[in-house]
């Protein structure tokens, strides 16, 4: 498996506080891998170091083989790494189309790629993947009119319009009605396997996480503590004790 | 006092002070929708909005004295303001987008009179007008006169108004600059540029103030130190309208400059600055209160 996005000894510190030390991480083409953690333990600080939303004190981040850590948050989007937030960021005062047409990946770069007009094919993928998602009645609402879980999938269909290779998703249930979330996990999967988008995601819902990911990782107190198949993290000594406060 | 019943006793004057408010207003509408747009999309308060008007009516003069027709002035001093405005954002307004409201009023003030004082030295302090030489349209037996320029400014007003909307809602750098003013964290990770959407942004924004300037050195005066009422002037406009509102934006417009019409032909011209500041204040009292209002009933 061709090695997509390699993290080798990323530290990250604010002040006196070591959010991440010393993290290596890989991920695979076309892999689906989770990172848990307890509050704190610096997971969302690592996907902020990956979408380059800091720069990291030290160690090296490679997407495709090229060293990405001292790009900014668009380039390293147009490379394919987009990521999504715990707190949804659609644009409000847009309709769920005009959402999807803006999230499209310009030709050409940068300003001269903008001055053009929208292409009808944007509109049709933006379609396509609003049906994907389950929203395709909704287009034409506000999505500041949507329920939460509703912007949830919005931002999940805007994130794949851009036709990433590589999805950073920051807890994609948290706060989804339980009876929607199984929905969700099909989605994940189906974006993984008919569109060929790379997942690493950050989940809290242990049920979720085991039963979605082909590999784990499991930080804590900014260190990663194991990694494997979800069966070997879960059974850790280590990582137990993480969650329920042992030695 | 006498004026107003002046008013009263021949509706033809009053009919004509509205006619002259509402086209005036349409010229007011241009830079204010400019403003709207920087402050929205960068959160910033140009201050040095007027100085651009003034600008793009320099730019027409010096057209005219090159034996051209003013009017060309006007695709000429909007490409001139527009490359203008991209070298301003690159040496001065990148510095302070996502800083606090307050520094980018001291930062644009700051660019303000450095362009007022360079507009002195360059073409001195002078009082300034650039002849169109349109004649006039006479309405109701010639009791109403209508200056043609007057009309054309309008028409060249409310073109680029409908196109900036349709520019706006369709084009895919109206969409990014909508998806930025938003949320611009969202348009980053997204792959949207957002430091050149908001050069963009300001350029088109220097761009609309010259074309109005431009339009403004044809129908009354320019000299170096008259932006601050177009600045002032804005400002009022997308006060009263509200951000992202280009409606409210002309209907504010038009109601400023019918306003300052009829008090100019009440109180007399020389008040007529300061009928638009005391509006100002009046204004900005209003809209506290309503504010103010609106955080009781969120108690």
């Amino acid at each position: 498996m061709n090695p997509l996005l390699e993290l080798d000894g990323v530290s990250k510190s604010f002040g006196g506080v070591r959010a991440n030390t010393a993290i290596d991480l890989a991920v695979g083409e076309g892999e689906i891998v989770g990172l848990i953690g307890p509050n704190g333990s610096g997971k969302t600080t690592l996907f902020n170091s990956i979408a380059g939303h800091h720069p990291i004190d030290a160690g090296s981040i490679r997407f495709a083989g090229q060293e990405i850590s001292r790009l900014r948050v668009p380039q390293i989007a147009r490379r394919g790494i987009i990521r999504t937030f715990q707190q949804t960021r659609v644009y409000r005062r847009m309709t769920c189309m005009q959402n999807m047409v803006v999230s499209a990946p310009v030709a050409a770069q940068g300003i001269a790629g903008m001055l053009g007009r929208i292409a009808r094919e944007d509109g049709e993928r933006a379609q396509a993947l609003l049906d994907f998602v389950g929203l395709a009645a909704l287009r034409h609402s506000q999505a500041g009119d949507l329920s939460f879980g509703q912007q949830r999938l919005l931002e999940f269909a805007m994130a794949l319009m851009r036709r990433p290779r590589l999805l950073l998703l920051d807890e994609p249930t948290a706060g989804i009605n339980p009876t929607l979330i199984n929905g969700v996990i099909d989605r994940l999967r189906r974006a993984n396997a008919e569109l060929q988008v790379t997942l690493l995601v950050i989940e809290h819902n242990m049920r979720v996480i085991m039963n979605l990911a082909q590999r784990l990782y499991c930080m804590s107190h900014g260190e990663m503590l194991a990694a494997g198949t979800p069966g070997e993290v879960r059974n850790d000594p280590r990582v137990l004790a993480a969650y329920l406060g042992g030695s | 006092m006498d004026n107003l019943l002046v008013l009263w006793q021949a509706p033809t004057l009053t009919l004509q002070l509205l006619i002259d408010g509402v086209l005036v207003g349409a010229i007011y509408c241009l830079p204010a929708y400019g403003m709207a747009l920087v402050w929205g999309v960068m959160k910033i308060i140009n201050v040095a909005q007027g100085d651009f008007v003034m600008l793009g009516g320099y730019v027409a003069l010096y057209v005219s004295y090159a034996g051209i027709h003013p009017m060309f002035g006007v695709p000429v001093a909007a490409a001139v303001l527009f490359v203008f405005g991209w070298i301003v954002y690159q040496l001065v307004i990148r510095h302070i987008v996502d800083r606090d409201l307050f520094v980018s009023v001291l930062a644009t003030f700051g660019i303000s009179i450095v362009l007022q004082q360079l507009a002195n030295q360059l073409f001195s302090a002078n009082v300034e007008t650039a002849e169109a030489n349109l004649g006039s349209t006479y309405l109701f037996g010639s009791t109403i006169v209508v200056g043609n320029i007057k009309l054309v400014a309008v028409a060249i007003a409310l073109v680029l108004a409908v196109v900036l909307f349709l520019f706006l809602k369709h084009s895919r750098l109206g969409q990014a600059i909508r998806a930025t003013a938003q949320n611009p964290r969202a348009a980053r990770i997204l792959g949207i540029e957002t430091s050149q959407v908001f050069a963009m942004t300001y350029a088109l924004n220097a761009a609309i103030c010259g074309a109005a300037g431009a339009l403004v050195v044809q129908i009354w005066i320019i000299h170096p130190y008259i932006g601050l009422t177009y600045t002032i002037r804005a400002f009022m406009i997308v006060v009263v309208a509200g951000l992202g509102n280009i409606a409210g934006v002309v209907l504010a417009g038009l109601g400023l400059g019918a306003a300052e019409q009829f008090a100019s032909f009440l109180l007399g011209a020389e008040y007529q600055a300061a009928f638009v500041f005391s509006l100002l204040v009046v204004i900005l009292l209003w809209r506290s209160q309503m504010l103010a209002r609106r955080r009781l009933y969120l108690k």
